[in-house]
């Protein structure tokens, strides 16, 4: 079974180039139009990558892994829909390749004992860097699916229809995994803050 | 029914707003030259393979082996070293040309089960599906293959390479020699613009510059040179010398008028706020 028949209003019918001469035209075309798509979206690929739950040492051939598939299938991705089609695949590329890895013992590509630490405090996180290290491990806390909704609008702040047509689910479920998402990533920060602040507040929340 | 605010602009936590600020801020990755070298590559080899010499095309590289006298040409060649550039990297662009071949030479049902690309790792089950036309020299190459790393490998560009040489049917050297030649030189383009990159990135712009000079002398007509382009006129404005810059702006873009780094450009030479 492929996800991708679920995809279909960000592509068009897979067409096949035609036969004939090979044509270097279309190749430069092709070329830059994937220098356009690596320039704009490279970032956005890898550090969605990366909030999916890949570890960094293998998010950039994951990312580069999506941009191959991109060339593969450039015919069928209309103009404009670049982003919302690299950032679907690089979902799909993202959850099989967790699925392989957990088939190894390996790490959820962050350190098991950050999941339940306290988080900075807000003066710590204006320091970008250690922001998205503390993000990345909220992320990593939250469900699959809701984490995955989570990342395409919060962060990748695709529309509800695209992340509908990129995970291949009915719009009324982004809806709601949306809602459940934001309850529980805004529950796991109370929770790492509270660790933190009140180290006298016996019991916690 | 419209979609919610984002949380970064509705929420009333501090603490959930820097988080999600953070997020989207572009972190910093070394692999996008790479990752631009193996698309390239899939392009290039596909549009190849669509000339109805895919019969046995395994590879980008098998395909010279079918129709070698036919194919021999310097970009043919380059594009083979992009394709094995490609695999340095993780297998990646060498599995997805072979995923494109099987597309067109497998039966539907093959076809479905082989097109989804399976990260890092390459499926043994499609080796056996491969036509009787297949040169059997150009099987060895799988198992070769197959043994490369599952797990991808760290982004040091310098990897050695895991690809094996080209298995050309015909007897023609020269052109496994310009192969491991382009190889090598597409390797060493990648790692000479990273540097750069490093150099920018670390506020050294004169470093830059002098890391770009020799790349122009090392490839002249390298496949990165817009790339290369673009970072040089980057490090001409870090450097402060805006007329170079502009010179340069101006000359890339007459030679490259519909480039995609058009808006880059000109936002690179925009005066500061």
């Amino acid at each position: 079974m492929s996800p991708d028949e679920n995809l279909l209003p960000i592509f068009d019918p897979p067409s096949r180039v035609p036969l004939g001469p090979p044509d270097p035209e279309p190749v430069e075309s092709a070329t830059s139009r994937l220098r356009g798509m690596v320039d704009g979206h490279y970032d956005a690929v890898w550090r969605t990558v990366r909030f999916l739950g890949i570890p960094d040492a293998a998010a950039d051939d994951v990312a580069q892994q999506v941009f191959c598939i991109a060339a593969r299938r450039l015919a069928e991705v209309m103009p404009g829909k670049e982003r919302s089609f690299l950032l679907s695949t690089a979902w799909r590329v993202a959850s099989e390749s967790r699925r392989a890895a957990q088939r190894r013992p390996t790490t959820s590509g962050v350190d098991v004992e950050l999941l339940d630490s306290p988080l900075p405090s807000p003066e710590e996180l204006l320091d970008q860097k250690r922001a998205r290290a503390a993000l990345q491990t909220v992320l990593a806390a939250m469900t699959p699916d809701l984490r995955t909704v989570f990342v395409l609008f919060e962060i990748e702040e695709l529309t509800s229809p695209e992340i509908a047509a990129a995970i291949g689910v009915p719009l009324g479920t982004v809806g709601s995994r949306l809602r459940r998402a934001r309850e529980q990533f805004q529950s796991i920060v109370k929770r790492r803050n509270a660790v933190e602040r009140s180290p006298a507040r016996e019991g916690g929340t | 029914m419209r979609d919610p605010d984002r949380l970064l602009e509705s929420s009333e936590s501090d603490v959930e707003r820097l988080l999600l600020g953070a997020g989207r801020e572009p972190a910093s990755s070394r692999g996008r030259q790479r990752a631009l070298l193996a698309a390239t590559a899939v392009v290039t080899v596909s549009a190849l393979t669509t000339n109805g010499t895919a019969a046995a095309t395994v590879t980008g590289k098998a395909a010279v082996g079918a129709k070698a006298a036919s194919l021999v040409s310097l970009k043919w060649i380059a594009v083979v070293g992009l394709a094995s550039l490609g695999a340095v990297s993780g297998t990646v662009a060498v599995q997805v040309a072979r995923e494109h071949a099987f597309a067109h030479v497998t039966p539907p049902s093959e076809s479905r089960r082989a097109a989804p690309s399976r990260p890092g790792k390459v499926s043994s089950r499609s080796a056996p599906s491969l036509p009787g036309s297949e040169p059997p020299s150009a099987l060895p190459a799988l198992p070769a293959i197959e043994s490369a790393p599952a797990a991808p490998l760290p982004s040091a560009v310098e990897a050695p390479l895991v690809v094996p040489p080209v298995t050309i049917v015909s007897p023609m050297t020269s052109v496994g020699v310009a192969h491991s030649a382009a190889t090598s030189a597409a390797t060493g383009e990648v790692a000479s613009l990273d540097e750069a990159r490093t150099a920018l990135d670390q506020a050294d712009p004169d470093r830059a510059l002098s890391i770009l000079q020799e790349y122009a002398r090392r490839f002249p007509r390298g496949a990165l040179a817009p790339e290369a382009a673009v970072l040089r006129i980057e490090a001409l404005v870090a450097a402060g010398d805006r007329p170079a810059a502009t010179r340069a702006a101006q000359s890339f873009l007459r030679a490259n008028p519909s480039s995609p780094y058009a808006q880059r450009i000109e936002s690179l030479l925009a005066p500061n706020p």
